[in-house]
């Protein structure tokens, strides 16, 4: 069943099922949401006390109001929420930047690397999944005990990423030497360890997956920015972002994932 | 009339040392070589060693870092992980035995496949058990894990120009048939303790003199210039297994460390002893320098004993938040031992 008010809040990666409501919300009866977007930087400041979300400092405060034009926001009437924007496996893979454990295909084929222990390296995914601003966030609407909470994986990096290897080295290495499905593995478990049962956790839809571990050209290009930005594509180099289209297979997921709770 | 002790200076005197004076750094400590902007220090000893690596790292020295952690943005979670805590991952080293022991493996690349306790479906490296909280995933890891460690320690010792090396303790148990040494008992963190294979081994002063030529002549052989400080760690024995009183076993291996140490150095120009262990026993301090449960070094007490080196060897002073009061315990050691009395039944 889809809760009858839900609310979306995340940062820049909000942006494209937002627009994808806006410009067909027949393609999903029954869907009401309010959407709630903010910086990470000022995500990280927001706190829920009596059931409203507050900004808790200045900077917060003012994004706020530049992108949501409120001061706060009552939590009451909301009976689900879906977070979107973190954490992000291609972030977190910058753990094996130059650090990896046993159980990676290249510490097997002697690739140089600094070997530490698994038992480390699956303590150090934890701890950068456990600090991100949308998990934190996650788990205080999840004790608000007042209905579904899921959690949206942040889009794996474009395909077109791989043409331009100086902005994400760290991930076009980890995938050509052969360690990415291992990272994925260990980041998936550390993510379920982390959020536990009551988090439903809503994974990128399959057909935008290219080669494992990028997103087809296709569902990036054309995305748009957050805010004053929001009509304008994003910059030629963001690999990050998805467009409406991917937004609307994204919405596709989450009523999946609502209507089989 | 003139007597060997009329021209002696104020310092040499108890009362006039000791019980009417506060004690002076300069009267205390002279260093026989300096610690300069380019001294490369590695630290290794017993627990109480982790403060003067604290010390060191917040005074900006040069402290040497061969294992560094994956980053800085978790400093607690890596020092669970045995991070941070020296200047290599070795853990706590409590005897000369087990520093020897280091280095000679670190020399050779020697790797012991027998040395691994198993916990819970999980692996220990026996020689530094509690650098990983929840053991190793496989012995190949713990193994793979420990090469890529004596290689760490092999570098620190061809990198470091100084050695700072606190003497702990005198009893460890070790392997009748290898003669290993291990940091702790086997049983306690992990293992098996086996009547027949392992024994308790007293290092006796003469063992203790043969360890500290042996550890000296192996640095020496990696790297002729370096130079060592040995200081004797003041924290009471957690536990003797000697069939002594806790208290008479304490003193006897504080003797023999202090008395070793001091001998050892005499003679050297390459060695030097900096007393921590009489600053924090001295009786003037009236027991200050100590926690409620006496065994464990007041923040005050370690303050005392890096105030004295710091002057030493002109170190200048760390920005620090507000002083301690005489009941703050210093920060938390990471040490083994303490799990002696913990899982006592």
């Amino acid at each position: 069943m889809i809760p009858a008010r839900l609310l979306m809040i995340g940062n820049s990666h909000l942006v494209a099922p937002r627009l994808a409501l806006q410009q067909d919300p027949a393609r999903w009866p029954g869907l009401h949401a309010d959407f709630f977007t903010l910086p990470p930087s000022a995500l990280r400041h927001i706190i829920i006390r009596d059931r409203t979300l507050l900004p808790q400092n200045a900077e917060a405060r003012g994004h706020m109001m530049r992108l949501n034009n409120i001061p706060d926001l009552p939590l009451a009437g909301y009976d689900g929420f879906v977070v979107i924007g973190g954490p992000s496996f291609s972030a977190v893979t910058q753990l094996q930047r130059r650090h990896r454990c046993i159980g990676f295909p290249s510490v097997a084929e002697g690739v140089p690397c600094e070997l530490i222990s698994t038992g480390y390296m699956d303590a150090m995914i934890r701890h950068r999944i456990r600090y991100t601003a949308a998990l934190r966030l996650t788990r205080r609407l999840e004790k608000l005990q007042q209905g579904p909470v899921l959690l949206v994986e942040v889009v794996l990096p474009s395909q077109d990423c791989r043409d331009d290897p100086e902005r994400l080295e760290h991930y076009i290495d980890m995938v050509t030497r052969g360690d990415a499905a291992e990272f994925m593995r260990r980041y998936r478990d550390a993510l379920a360890d982390v959020i536990g049962p009551g988090v439903t956790i809503v994974r990128q839809p399959s057909q935008t997956i290219a080669d494992d571990f990028f997103t087809a050209s296709d569902w990036m290009r054309g995305s748009l920015g957050l805010g004053r930005e929001e009509a304008r594509p994003h910059r030629e180099r963001d690999y990050h972002h998805a467009n409406p289209a991917y937004g609307a297979l994204q919405l596709d997921a989450i009523v999946a994932a609502l209507k089989a709770l | 009339m003139t007597h060997p002790y009329s021209d002696l200076p104020p310092n040499a005197f108890w009362r006039s040392g000791v019980a009417e004076e506060t004690l002076t750094p300069e009267a205390l400590y002279r260093p026989k070589f300096p610690l300069g902007p380019d001294a490369a220090i590695a630290t290794a000893g017993s627990c109480f060693a982790q403060h003067i690596g604290r010390f060191l790292h917040t005074s900006g020295l040069n402290l040497l870092d061969v294992e560094p952690p994956l980053n800085d943005e978790a400093p607690g979670l890596a020092r669970q992980y045995g991070y941070g805590i020296y200047s290599a991952r070795y853990g706590n080293i409590y005897t000369t035995r087990q520093l020897l022991q280091l280095l000679e493996d670190a020399a050779s690349g020697h790797v012991d496949g027998d040395l691994v306790w198993e916990h819970q479906g999980r692996f220990h490296d026996a020689l530094r058990p509690a650098i990983e909280p929840e053991g190793f995933v496989s012995v190949e890891e713990t193994l793979a894990l420990r090469r890529a460690h004596l290689a760490a320690v092999d570098r620190l010792i061809g990198q470091a120009t100084h050695l700072i090396f606190t003497l702990g303790l005198c009893e460890c148990w070790a392997d009748r048939q290898s003669g290993r040494v291990y940091p702790i008992a086997p049983g306690v963190i992990a293992g098996e303790y086996d009547a027949y294979r392992h024994h308790l081994l007293r290092l006796g002063y003469p063992d203790l003199m043969d360890d500290l030529i042996a550890i000296r002549a192996a640095l020496h052989r990696r790297n002729p210039g370096l130079r060592m400080i040995l200081t004797v760690s003041p924290v009471p024995l957690t536990a003797t297994a000697t069939g002594q009183h806790v208290l008479t076993a304490t003193t006897e291996a504080k003797s023999l460390l202090r008395a070793v140490a001091g001998a050892f150095a005499e003679g050297l120009e390459d060695v030097d002893y900096f007393p921590a262990y009489e600053i924090v026993m001295n009786p003037a301090a009236k027991g200050a320098f100590f926690m409620p449960n006496l065994r464990e070094v007041s923040q005050e007490g370690v303050d005392a004993v890096m105030t004295v080196f710091r002057h030493a060897h002109g170190i200048a002073v760390a920005e620090t938040p507000d002083a301690p009061s005489r009941a703050t315990p210093a920060e938390e050691l990471l040490c083994e031992e303490v799990l002696i009395e913990a899982l006592r039944r």
